[in-house]
């Protein structure tokens, strides 16, 4: 099912602009897969020494770190760092080793391979106990049998922390997440959100270097959790400490985090600013696992040009792509639907189809427009009622989805199943991804 | 006895309740239950020799059990053991439910067995079992009070621990393993984890536990008549003894108070529990999801 927050992101809460509709500056279009992908995903050995003068602004670093249980591999050797200071987040489907990295990092988990350094310290054989990273756990894990005020105190205490001091670091805690005069309040006395708070204020009363947060938000219902996102974000903005958030929700990390790592069956698919990763998806497990896109099969050509099914023969906008199959992709807010032809331009693309699932959210419809056959594409697509995926258009009747913001003229004519509608896009917004790259 | 009338149509199974023939058998029960209990409790205060027909209210049978050295003597061993018994199979039971909870290991499913095997093997048996052991090892038999009681306590150990285990091992299923974890992130030893977290969390299954292991060891009969010395007789065995000169009012009056100190300790125990959920509820260690 299409979720809502795919488009209904909301505004990121950092102070860069929002990002989105603006048009976006050709300048980030990268000339080859995106340098920076490159760099963290696929980090050789010779480049890490580049690496390593960056030392300062990493608090974490991850040198192939792997995890085996035994027969199963759940991460594969996997190296990346954290900045200082960053909102990180590690993105993907479950299972896919992104918890067990975080236990990784938590110290509950040994590393089967590699090496982990926090704040330049090797901390690899470091118990979790000893470890300046502390963790805000997916059930909470509030103390039941102390009050709130024992639960945020308790890392203090065990640290021998002077009575004084530890009690006004539990009132500041307390009052950072907002809980401020609860201390005597007992865990079951709380809601969810509240107990998460005491979570959230047990660990960073600790000033760790990092907060690991698992995550945080998935038992939290929509609502609350919209409003715990920019909370979590203010709290990051406001104690300075580096967060690095666990998360298969990517409306969340994307609306969340400074960089976001996406995993895929223990393997880090990409690490990049949400932006790019939205924007310029390195394989087509990211393109499909961040927002929506349609994807079409198609083939790159001796000279440059590319053949791709239902959208006829185009230059792409990528230079020196490698030869052969690849998959086109396209967002639907890229697509512009009319129910009259648009005039021709230079650098837009347009076919016919009729509109035929639609999916009401409010704010916005969804809908899936059937593709009549274009006369330069030599595919066959007419053979119909084919059972595709309408995102993954690899033979048969050729589907893209659109959006359609709701209560608007346009939106009332073309709202309509079995409406044939006109659909355009710019050439340049057609994503390529080359097969070897895709998932 | 009150239950509620309910429509006569219903037909459900838990309906039976309003079935008057359901109804005049549970009165049998709860009469045939708990009749005799009440009788005995009457006439501990009855003023005639004869447990038969009432003569009148009197206390003079309690000073007269309370005269009873060999009685007061027999109670205090009873209780002694009770006492000691239970420490040790809280310990025990508490460190094999732990183990069995935390680890895997080779044996673990013998162990499993091996320890719940007392709860289901005839008393009778474990009973003699215990006597030709305690003989065939040479157990001094004329140690000094209270070490003559070591062979009672030994037996009792061995039949309620595994109670204690079983309750224990229930509780620890409910534990989210997270609570321990977050205490070793904010930097506790497991020890500290241990003694922080998880044995405040078992406490409930501990007074449980306790509680079950105190009962069983107040008033067994079987077992303690058999590794039971002449010189180290518990309250029951002492009643026993006491019967073979005829039902006298004193053993209604000591059985009474074995009774209520039974249903103290059981009070206590209620009340203790209900005070630790009401301040800390301890269902609350999974997310709340809202």
């Amino acid at each position: 099912m299409p979720n809502p927050e795919d488009i209904a992101r909301p505004a990121r809460l950092h102070s860069e602009a929002p990002r989105g509709e603006t048009p976006r500056p050709e300048t980030l279009r990268p000339e080859t897969p995106h340098p920076e992908t490159l760099r963290s995903a696929r980090m050789r050995p010779e480049q890490r020494d580049s690496e390593r003068a960056e030392s300062a602004e990493e608090v974490i670093r991850l040198e192939g770190i792997a995890k085996s249980f035994g027969a199963v591999t759940a991460v594969h050797p996997t190296s990346f760092s954290v900045r200082r200071g960053e909102f990180f987040a590690l993105l993907g489907p479950s299972g896919c080793g992104k918890t067990t990295l975080l236990r990784i990092l938590s110290g509950f988990h040994p590393p089967t391979a590699g090496r982990l350094f926090i704040d330049g310290t090797d901390m690899t054989a470091v118990p979790a106990n000893r470890r300046p990273v502390n963790m805000v756990f997916q059930s909470y894990a509030v103390f039941p049998h102390m009050s709130v005020g024992e639960n945020v105190a308790y890392g203090l205490k065990v640290a021998k922390v002077a009575r004084s001091e530890r009690q006004q670091r539990v009132r500041e805690a307390l009052e950072l997440v907002r809980l401020g005069g609860m201390e005597s309040r007992r865990p079951a006395q709380l809601s969810g959100g509240q107990q998460q708070r005491v979570a959230l204020a047990r660990a960073l009363v600790m000033q760790p270097k990092v907060l690991l947060l698992d995550e945080p938000l998935s038992a939290l219902d929509a609502k609350l959790r919209e409003h715990m996102c920019a909370e979590l974000v203010r709290l990051q903005k406001q104690v300075g400490i580096t967060f690095l958030i666990v998360t298969h929700d990517q409306a969340e990390a994307l609306s969340m985090a400074d960089r976001i790592a996406v995993m895929n069956h223990g393997h880090l698919e990409q690490l990049d600013s949400p932006e790019t990763l939205y924007t310029f998806p390195a394989t087509r497990f990211v393109a499909d696992f961040i927002g929506r896109i349609n994807f079409f099969a198609a083939e790159v050509l001796a000279d440059g040009t590319v053949e791709a099914q239902a959208l006829g023969k185009f230059r792409p906008a990528q230079d020196s792509l490698p030869q052969g199959a690849a998959t086109a992709a396209l967002r639907p807010e890229q697509i512009v639907v009319s129910t009259t032809a648009p005039p021709k331009q230079e650098g837009r693309s347009m076919a016919r189809g009729t509109v035929s699932l639609l999916a009401y959210y409010g704010d916005y419809c969804t809908a899936e427009i059937v593709l009549e056959g274009r006369e330069d594409s030599t595919e066959g697509e007419s053979e119909g009622g084919t059972e595709d995926s309408p995102k993954d258009n690899t033979g048969g009747q050729a589907k893209m989805t659109v959006f359609i913001i709701n209560n608007t003229p346009q939106a009332r004519e073309i709202a309509r199943e079995g409406q044939a509608v006109w659909c355009s896009w710019a050439i340049r917004d057609l994503l390529l991804i080359p097969q070897a790259g895709g998932g | 006895m009150v239950f509620s009338r309910r429509p006569r149509q219903l037909r459900e199974p838990f309906a039976y309740a309003s079935k008057l023939g359901f109804r005049l058998f549970f009165l049998a029960t709860l009469v045939f239950l708990y009749a005799p209990i009440i009788l005995l409790m009457v006439f501990s205060f009855n003023d005639s020799k004869r447990n038969i027909v009432w003569r009148g209210f009197t206390t003079k049978y309690y000073v007269k059990a309370w005269e009873n050295t060999g009685l007061v003597e027999a109670f205090i061993n009873s209780l002694l053991i009770a006492v000691v018994s239970t420490i040790v199979s809280i310990v025990l039971g508490t460190l094999l439910a732990l183990l069995l909870w935390r680890f895997r290991f080779r044996g673990k499913t013998l162990i499993e067995a091996l320890s719940a095997l007392p709860i289901v093997m005839p008393e009778i048996c474990v009973g003699i079992a215990l006597l030709v052991f305690f003989n065939r090892i040479g157990w001094p038999n004329d140690l000094p009070w209270p070490m003559n009681l070591s062979k009672i306590i030994l037996a009792h150990i061995t039949f309620t621990f595994p109670f204690v285990m079983l309750v224990l091992r229930a509780r620890l299923v409910g534990f989210n393993p997270e609570l321990e974890q977050a205490a070793r992130d904010l930097g506790a030893s497991q020890r500290q984890a241990l003694f922080h977290i998880l044995i405040p969390y078992l406490r409930p299954g501990l007074v449980a536990g306790g509680l079950l292991a105190l009962t069983l060891s107040l008033d067994d009969f079987v077992i303690t008549f058999f590794t039971a010395g002449p010189d180290s007789v518990t309250f029951p065995i002492k009643i026993y003894s006491l019967l073979r000169r005829g039902i006298s009012p004193d053993i209604n009056a000591a059985s009474t108070v074995l009774i209520l100190l039974t249903l103290l300790l059981a009070g206590v125990g209620v009340w203790w529990q209900t005070r630790m959920q009401k301040t800390t509820l301890y269902t609350a260690n999974r997310p709340a999801v809202q």
